[in-house]
């Protein structure tokens, strides 16, 4: 039997856990490191670096680096623009730069895992696959279908659940109580997530989610990091400024070389003193520092819980008030409320975390779970392990909702429902759409999602929260009269958020004209 | 009062550690009064398959790490020792005393610190001991690389003293195991990059062409530890480095 593995396929880090079922699950590593940057860079247009090499690459020429694709592709999938080191250019679709990144990392991991199980066992023949809960259709299906493709794996052999519901089971997994509803707060690198999961005789069903993309925990060493350097120049009398657009040789008086070391070396300080912060109470920083006479000093300071709390005091109330919502939120009160906090995510261990959120939630039980930055992907590989059954293991729901726009008459441009928000996957539903003309041969239609939770005014094409997903183009048979004819589009999404799309010619005396001989063309498979 | 108590006292003044109970002072004192045991040379492992954690890792590494301290604690006995060598801190509590630095104070109690954490396992069967224990002693030469640097140009350290501290770090590294790789500038930034190791550059630009893409200065040499992966095979951990190169600017 080959070897089950779990991708947390992340926007900046993504992480590779692996297992066999008699085994303990273990972790991808290059370099002694789980995450690997989600980064490309090219050297040519055939010739490409991922994961750190590829981050540190990007220096010579960041005009040949992809990074953030993951996102692009959910949000406008427009292509980059890579100007390559001979200033040769070329463009690449976000869906293509996913597919190249998983390539090179299911290479490299396929002949790790081949080394170290074997040719036979070391094969990979299961694999799931995290996605953010909040993710369009297209950018679900793009990722399964690069991510089969990079590991030689046939659908049934792969599966998709979200982010959460991964973190949920691995969470779980080595809890011996009987929680049944967690809330997890994941604090990671780049992102803040929060989720509502309810495990119910052996099934992790994603009740409600909220969070923020860009208020990660990279953002609170950022905050550190600044202070540490407003108080070096305190002491020296600089005016180092702290962004680096804000740089400038002359009017700073230090050379750029010594002014990027004191950053380098304030970065590096400033992660120390935060992680250090979680056990004490105080902790003594030092770090070589260049004034502007360009003489090298060693800054020393002490910095105390209370000072990095009062730093980040606005950010960690601001999740918590996010988690508040979800805690208090309609979805949570109708299962009774919740068992169990969990926390996942590098910055969730900072001590603070916890106190805020039992202020403003009660005294709930909190539990951190190890090896924050690789919950995801062992939830994944568990999961991976038994991916006969994952299906009837987790229940997860549509996050937005589907639909399409009214082109006629006076709701024209009106946001459509086909498929609510909310509903448990599978799910499908349909639209009937009118022929043009007689012998009509081709029918385009053009369908969006509505995130009807975070924009509940959003009504119309155009409005916030109403996002084009992507347009259908429907191979019609031959001869069909205007008149007698309606076309009926069916949108399936499946148990893993990936949609697919049927369609079917009605006469209007209700007999089915044709049904399963029409071509349905997807706009974004055709870039 | 003998040196060590007094570098101690020392320390704890600058860290502003409350006084030590008598138990405490008691237990201090018990650990002095052990003989201490030269710390013995870890093994060095022969006939090493290699290991490749990513597909372009050097051809020639099976060559290259015969002659190399390679981390693979099969006992407490191993352990003890590994561990001797690495609390072995005598130069650096001997320096302190004649010049009692803060900066120094403060990354070698982070040592000491990091060092503390490390339990003696239960289990010398677990095959992700060896690489929880190189992690630890990648934190310790950070530190230690820290003092290196912090050396180069502090103000508050004579030319002697420089030297004398900087010999102390390259020592404790060589012996606890940790080799280094030797760039030097005007090597090509890619064979660096391909080592990768995070934060480990800075950039400064050039209008000379052929600079371009190539090492200016290194500040520090990447490190490299080495030690016996899950699969029972050499694996390395490359940490530290850092350099300028140049940008076509």
């Amino acid at each position: 039997m080959g070897t089950a593995i779990g991708l947390d396929f992340g926007t900046t880090n993504s992480v590779v856990s692996y297992g066999k079922n008699t085994e303990k699950l273990r972790t991808f590593k290059v370099n002694g490191s789980p995450l690997i940057p989600s980064v490309l860079y090219f050297k040519t247009k055939d010739d490409y670096f991922i994961g750190q090499e590829a981050l540190n690459l990007s220096a010579k020429n960041p005009a040949a680096k992809i990074s953030s694709f993951k996102l692009k592709l959910n949000e406008d999938n427009i292509p980059y623009i890579v100007t390559l080191e001979d200033g040769a250019t070329f463009r690449i679709q976000p869906k293509a730069a996913v597919r190249m990144f998983l390539n090179k990392l299911m290479t490299q991991v396929q002949n790790y895992l081949v080394k170290k199980f074997g040719t036979e066992d070391g094969l990979i023949d299961r694999a799931v696959i995290t996605v953010p809960a909040k993710f369009k259709n297209t950018a679900v299906t793009a990722i399964k279908t690069a991510a089969a493709s990079a590991m030689n794996l046939k659908v049934n052999q792969i599966k998709l659940v979200y982010e959460p519901t991964a973190a949920a089971v691995a969470a779980l997994s080595d809890d011996d109580s009987d929680a049944e509803r967690l809330l997890i707060y994941d604090f990671g690198g780049g992102t803040f997530d929060v989720s509502l999961i309810q495990k119910q005789n052996g099934v992790f069903q994603q009740i409600d989610t909220g969070g923020d993309a860009n208020c990660g925990g990279d953002l609170l060493t950022n905050i550190l990091a600044a202070e540490l350097l407003n108080w070096a120049n305190d002491e020296y009398g600089t005016k180092f400024p702290f962004d680096e657009m804000d740089f400038d040789e002359d009017l700073h008086g230090i050379d750029e070389e010594f002014y990027q070391k004191n950053l380098a070396a304030i970065h590096k300080e400033a992660n120390h003193v935060k992680e250090n912060l979680t056990d004490d109470s105080n902790v003594t920083s030092t770090f070589p520092f260049f004034t502007a006479n360009g003489e090298n000093e060693n800054y020393i300071v002490d910095v105390s819980r209370k000072d990095f709390e009062n730093l980040i005091r606005e950010k960690i109330n601001y999740t918590a008030e996010i988690t508040r919502r979800i805690v208090e939120g309609d979805k949570a009160q109708e299962i009774g409320g919740i068992d169990k906090i969990i926390l996942a995510g590098g910055s969730s261990q900072i001590p603070m975390i916890r106190d805020v959120l039992q202020e403003k939630l009660g005294r709930l039980d909190i539990n951190y779970s190890d090896n924050v930055s690789t919950l995801i992907s062992k939830g994944a590989a568990i999961l991976a392990q038994n991916i006969e059954s994952l299906e009837s293991r987790t229940e997860q729901k549509t996050t937005v909702q589907i639909g399409i726009a009214i082109t006629v008459g006076m709701q024209l441009g009106i946001f459509q429902t086909i498929i609510d928000e909310g509903q448990p996957l599978p799910c499908e539903g349909f639209c009937d759409c009118n022929l043009l003309e007689d012998n009509q041969r081709r029918l385009k239609i053009t369908y969006y999602e509505r995130d009807i939770k975070n924009f509940p005014n959003a009504k119309k094409i155009g409005d916030d929260g109403i996002t084009y997903v992507d347009d259908l183009n429907v191979e019609l048979p031959p001869n069909l009269k205007k008149a007698d004819t309606t076309v009926r589009i069916h949108f399936h999404v499946n148990k893993d958020a990936s949609l697919e799309f049927s369609a079917k010619v009605l006469h209007k005396d209700g007999s089915v004209v044709g049904e399963n001989m029409m071509k349905i063309n997807k706009a974004s498979e055709l870039i | 009062m003998d040196i060590f108590k007094r570098i101690k006292n020392l320390i704890n003044r600058l860290r502003g550690k409350p006084k030590r109970t008598p138990r405490k002072i008691l237990q201090s004192h018990n650990r002095r009064v052990e003989t201490y045991t030269p710390p013995v040379e870890v093994d060095v492992v022969e006939n090493i398959s290699v290991e490749t954690s990513h597909e372009d890792f050097h051809e020639d590494f099976q060559d290259k790490f015969q002659d190399k301290l390679v981390i693979d604690i099969k006992n407490v006995e191993d352990w003890e020792n590994f561990v001797s060598k690495l609390n072995d801190l005598r130069g650096f509590e001997e320096f302190l005393f004649d010049k009692p630095l803060q900066w120094l104070s403060v990354q070698i109690s982070r040592v000491r610190e990091t060092l503390k954490k490390l339990s003696t396992p239960t289990d010398f069967s677990d095959d992700e001991l060896n690489f929880n224990l190189a992690k630890k002693v990648r934190d310790v030469t950070e530190f230690m690389l820290n003092i290196w640097q912090s050396s180069t140009s502090a103000k508050d350290l004579d030319e002697n003293s420089r030297l004398k501290l900087k010999n102390l770090v390259e020592q404790y590294v060589e012996k606890i195991g940790v080799d280094k790789e030797n760039f030097q500038p005007g090597d090509s930034f890619d064979d660096w990059a391909k080592l990768n190791m995070s934060s480990s550059f800075n950039q400064i630009a050039t209008t000379d062409i052929t600079a371009g893409g190539k090492i200016a200065s290194v500040t520090i040499q990447p490190h490299i530890i080495y030690y016996i992966g899950e699969n029972g095979e050499v694996e390395k951990i490359i940490f530290g480095g850092y350099c300028t190169t140049y940008k076509r600017g």
